[in-house]
């Protein structure tokens, strides 16, 4: 008995960091022009992934917060960025 | 710093025409508008890829013998981009083939221009160079330097302002050259410029993309 349940709370922890959103830190280069760069907030929030972009062109990063329970790949995020007509340095995932 | 500023230097030579974009994101409509008493230039692109796409083009010129106006489709490419962590460096080529009319005689022409631009989030630096050889009327070349510097660095969302200077000789125009400061801003997807030149000319140029 006490093993079932020891084994549904940790599935239930495993489980549940999947619901969250999660917030991803993409360094971009060439990202130095506000009006260049709106193609990459339009393409991002296109995604059914993705609740909120942040663009900081002084840090030359990009910030995605996904919905809970979704994920984005990386591929996707430089298939995505190389179509803005920019290029990814980093992905950094929380 | 240094690599922008020697890719400044090197970037001297060009002189180029027109105020453009000729291509941006892929899926992006552009319609961008440049105005001067002695030429207008129109360009509606669609960027079908991030570095290539297809444009509706409108000229008109102002010359000697009459007004010259000419209307093409045209094929831009981005040839080479350098994206760096501060600033970004472009190299261009556009050409099209449509109809031209000088005064009521009308032709054809056939129309190629290459640009190079550099840009950080403080300086900026473009040239071009664009030759037209029509079937009517006289061969038409433009050449045109732009500088720029943006007396604060606006943050994506902010409005972003830059002081340019502007050189353009076509020597078969009204007016074979022009020096011209201009007031550039841009927020969001909206870009336009203003200015008046040396001589008194106004010049007003808009830039959209959807």
């Amino acid at each position: 008995m006490k093993k079932i349940f020891l084994y549904i709370v940790l599935s239930l922890s495993v489980f549940s960091t999947q619901l969250f959103a999660k917030e991803l830190k993409i360094h971009v280069n060439g990202m130095v022009c506000g009006f260049c760069a709106q193609g990459i907030t339009k393409k991002f929030n296109a995604r059914a992934e993705i609740s909120k972009v942040d663009v900081n062109l002084k840090e030359k990063l990009v910030t995605l917060s996904t919905k809970e329970g979704k994920d984005i790949k990386d591929e996707d995020i430089r298939s995505i960025l190389k179509d803005a007509g920019f290029a990814v340095e980093k992905i950094e995932r929380n | 710093m240094k690599r922008f500023l020697l890719s400044l230097i090197l970037m001297c030579p060009f002189s180029s025409t027109a105020f453009s974009h000729p291509t941006s994101y892929k899926g992006a409509l552009g319609v961008m508008s440049w105005n001067q008493p002695w030429l207008s230039d129109y360009w509606v692109t669609y960027s079908f890829r991030s570095d290539m796409a297809l444009a509706a083009r409108y000229m008109r010129m102002e010359m000697p013998g009459g007004r010259f106006e000419v209307y093409m489709p045209q094929f831009d490419i981005l040839a080479k981009r350098w994206n760096e962590k501060e600033f970004q460096g472009n190299i261009y080529g556009y050409a099209g083939i449509g109809g031209a009319q000088i005064r009521s005689e009308k032709g054809s022409a056939i129309l190629g221009g290459i640009e190079a631009d550099i840009e950080s989030r403080s300086l900026f630096a473009l040239g071009k160079i664009e030759l037209m050889r029509p079937t009517v009327g006289e061969i038409f070349r433009h050449y045109e330097i732009k500088l720029g510097v943006a007396p604060y660095e606006a943050e994506f969302n902010e409005i972003a302002s830059w002081f340019m200077v502007q050189y353009q000789h076509h020597p078969i125009l009204l007016k074979k050259q022009a020096i011209t400061p201009l007031v550039r801003f841009f927020y969001r997807n909206v870009l336009w410029e203003t200015g008046v030149s040396l001589d008194g000319d106004y010049q007003l140029n808009l830039m959209f993309h959807f």
